[in-house]
């Protein structure tokens, strides 16, 4: 148990680094991804962040600090469209300290906040035109409604609302604008009836309001377009709850390797189903049909070059390693590329005999290689081991024979997925093959990254199912043999 | 200049069979314009060449190390095939040709770096004794492994190189992953006639690839040879 906990845990620290070093070959620095909002996407996380580490992760806290100055510097339409964008949440941060800021900075960071103001549903045109300035009047407005700004308190009314909605109660969780955010989506239902979809559209109403985007239920949706909007939400959160929280203590800590492009692709990868492709689909229940194409072509593969391996246990040592026209053809077979097979098999196929003869076809292809490593392989130990070991008529040893499939096996397996990619293009399967090949066109790295992911785990589980297999990593049986 | 020794030994027979294998390939080939040809097989060779040159570069040093110190390096050599191995190579290449890098040498690179992996796999997990083991007590025979035989290593890494660069450029173009133009050899030439569906037309790539294989292969024997004969005396002094 301990052993199998051990190699478990081993396993997935190795599929965890293969997915970085994936990540770090297939995410582009693509031009189309740099767009001038990137905060508005439910898909990609936002360019500007780092790879791998982010030793000093971009909270609120930060944006809020790296505004505030901007704005002290002089004014700043930037900034201020992007205060108006953190909204509210920003407020217990800014407006404590702006009394300690210089008149004209207060005076801008006011202006600015202003609009923040009139979004939350308060006027605060009649106090002004009483000759009260914006900063005094935005200090004043904060001692007044600080204490709503408690997450316990925001949690309740916003349970309060999503129950049953009434004006009153959405008008009091509108005031605390984005602040409301993180429970907004906490409080976001899984959508299977249409009791979860009204549900839904209160609150998906809120967020919309606060943050501008119009991801919105219609009235009339069906239960699949609202989870739909309800999944697109919950994913724009995950890319970009940094920007509207402050990350303390752990959250802190953690956000050095959350806070990151890996980071993002994981936590999308966890929480949803491997992220989603240029349509918006979610990706992993593409990749596991087409998975169910491409695994079988895999294996018939594998099981025609393991044929040929078996098959070569009835031929004696001296004639693999004797050259001839055996070789000749074994080596001009073996040479030929999976396209020319492909190409020929699958202008003989029907559709009702493409899946079959791509299975055969990939089979035949791989074990015509796996054929011609063999015999290099046993006829040059036969030709240059000592008499003792490979004796000139004796039959090669089953125990060779599973060493050189557990040998040859893994290192195959980028030459097999090509071969099996080749083959469904060919008999038109809809395998992983075409799928990548899509997504690479289109660019989308999620379903790319999808496929590295299914590719190393396969390639990963291949060798813990054949590492027990007499390798000589751990046994050397015929290296004692000759101490006797 | 030194001449190797498989070189001086090599026979008329076999320099007969290379020309006429050569000759095959150009008129077979000769459905096409003399400089196309001409640049195609430059391409495939020079890719060849540098990926026979990485492979062994890699696994040649490997080969050579004791068995233990093999044993000792094998789970490395794992998680370079888990490495190379994870992304599939029609992937890869396209992803890195998209950063701007060359498709030819990337070819190249991938497909020696794999057929390193394999070599110093197969010559990782594949033990034998050296004849001193006999003379020594059992208590030190451990130390005294052999290290592996170099043709063993060379066919191991390099056998299958012009097989898989042809393979993979074809692949790459008949999938037609790769965005931008590029320049191949005999693959890319495979391929494009492949997504024409001139199936007669893969003929002639098909009987090059198959012939530049036996070409190596008919190398390596001719290399096999030359060693064995080299040490032969050797051999003979140490079981004598």
């Amino acid at each position: 148990m301990r052993l199998l906990f051990r190699r478990l845990a081993w396993l997935v620290a190795r599929l965890l680094f293969l997915c970085m070093v994936s990540f770090a070959i297939l995410r582009l620095p693509d031009g189309s991804l740099h767009s001038t909002e990137p905060w508005r996407s439910a898909s990609q996380p936002d360019p500007s962040l780092p790879r791998f580490v982010n030793p000093s992760p971009r909270d609120l806290r930060a944006r809020c600090a790296t505004l505030v100055d901007r704005l002290k510097s002089g004014p700043d339409p930037g900034a201020s469209r992007e205060l108006v964008r953190l909204g509210a949440a920003s407020f217990p941060l800014v407006l404590p300290e702006m009394s300690s800021l210089p008149p004209p900075a207060q005076e801008r960071l006011a202006r600015a906040l202003l609009d923040v103001v009139q979004r939350m549903g308060l006027d605060p045109g009649p106090r002004l035109e009483d000759g009260e300035t914006a900063p005094r009047y935005l200090q004043r407005t904060w001692k007044e409604r600080a204490v709503d700004f408690d997450p316990r308190v925001v949690r309740r009314w916003v349970e309060r609302l999503a129950d049953q909605s009434l004006l009153a109660r959405r008008s009091e969780v509108a005031q605390l604008d984005t602040f409301a955010l993180n429970e907004i989506i906490a409080a976001l239902p899984e959508v299977r009836t249409s009791s979860d979809a009204r549900r839904a559209q209160r609150l998906v109403e809120l967020a919309s309001h606060c943050t501008g985007l119009d991801w919105m239920i219609e009235p009339s949706a069906s239960v699949p377009q609202a989870r739909d909007v309800v999944e697109r939400w919950k994913r724009w959160w995950l890319l970009h709850r940094a920007d509207y929280t402050v990350l303390d203590g752990p959250a802190r800590l953690s956000a050095i390797l959350t806070e990151t492009q890996f980071g993002k692709w994981m936590a999308m990868a966890l929480a949803h189903q491997m992220g989603v492709d240029g349509r918006g689909r979610a990706v992993a229940p593409q990749i596991g049909a087409a998975a169910l194409v491409t695994l079988p072509l895999v294996m018939a593969a594998f099981l025609g070059s393991w044929l040929v391996l078996f098959v070569l246990a009835g031929v004696r040592n001296q004639r693999m390693a004797t050259p001839g026209i055996r070789r000749w053809v074994v080596t001009a077979l073996g040479a030929v590329p999976p396209v020319a097979y492909a190409a020929w098999a699958s202008s003989a196929c029907t559709p009702s005999t493409r899946a079959v003869l791509g299975a055969i076809t990939a089979g035949v292809v791989v074990a015509f290689g796996a054929l011609a490593t063999a015999m290099r392989t046993f006829g040059n130990f036969a030709r240059h081991s000592t008499d003792s070991e490979f004796p000139p008529r004796a039959r090669v040893k089953w125990r060779d024979l599973l060493r050189t499939i557990a040998t040859l096996t893994d290192s195959d397996w980028p030459w097999v997925l090509t071969t099996a990619f080749v083959v469904e293009r060919a008999f038109l399967l809809p395998g992983i093959g075409m799928l990548s090949v899509n997504a690479m066109k289109s660019g989308d790295w999620y379903s790319l990254m999808a496929v590295a992911l299914v590719s190393a785990l396969f390639l990963l589980l291949l060798e813990l199912i054949l590492s027990p297999w007499p390798s000589s990593r751990h046994t050397t049986p015929r290296f004692e043999g000759a101490y006797q | 200049m030194k001449v190797p020794t498989f070189l001086k030994r090599t026979t008329f027979a076999w320099w007969t069979k290379a020309a006429l294998a050569a000759g095959a390939v150009f008129y077979l080939l000769f459905s096409m314009a003399p400089t196309q040809l001409l640049g195609l097989t430059v391409i495939t060779l020079a890719e060849s060449l540098t990926a026979f040159a990485l492979a062994a570069t890699i696994s040649l040093p490997i080969a050579r190390l004791s068995s233990s110190a093999r044993r000792w390096l094998d789970p490395t050599i794992s998680r370079g095939i888990e490495f190379a191995g994870a992304l599939p190579t029609v992937l890869l290449v396209p992803a890195l040709a998209a950063r701007g890098w060359p498709v030819a040498p990337l070819v190249a690179i991938t497909v020696g770096m794999l057929g390193a992996l394999r070599g110093a796999r197969i010559v990782s997990r594949q033990l034998r004794p050296s004849a001193k083991v006999q003379s020594l007590p059992p208590q030190q025979r451990r130390w005294y492994t052999a290290p592996q035989p170099l043709p063993v290593t060379w066919r191991a890494a390099v056998s299958s190189v012009p097989a898989h660069v042809v393979g993979l450029e074809a692949a790459l173009t008949w999938l037609d992953v790769v965005e931008r133009p590029w320049t191949g050899g005999w693959g890319q030439e495979l391929g494009r006639r492949a997504a024409q569906g001139t199936l007669v037309g893969l003929l002639p790539c098909v009987v090059a690839t198959m012939l530049l294989a036996k070409l190596v292969d008919l190398l390596l024997d001719q290399f096999e040879l030359g060693v064995r004969q080299a040490e032969l005396p050797a051999n003979h002094a140490t079981r004598g």
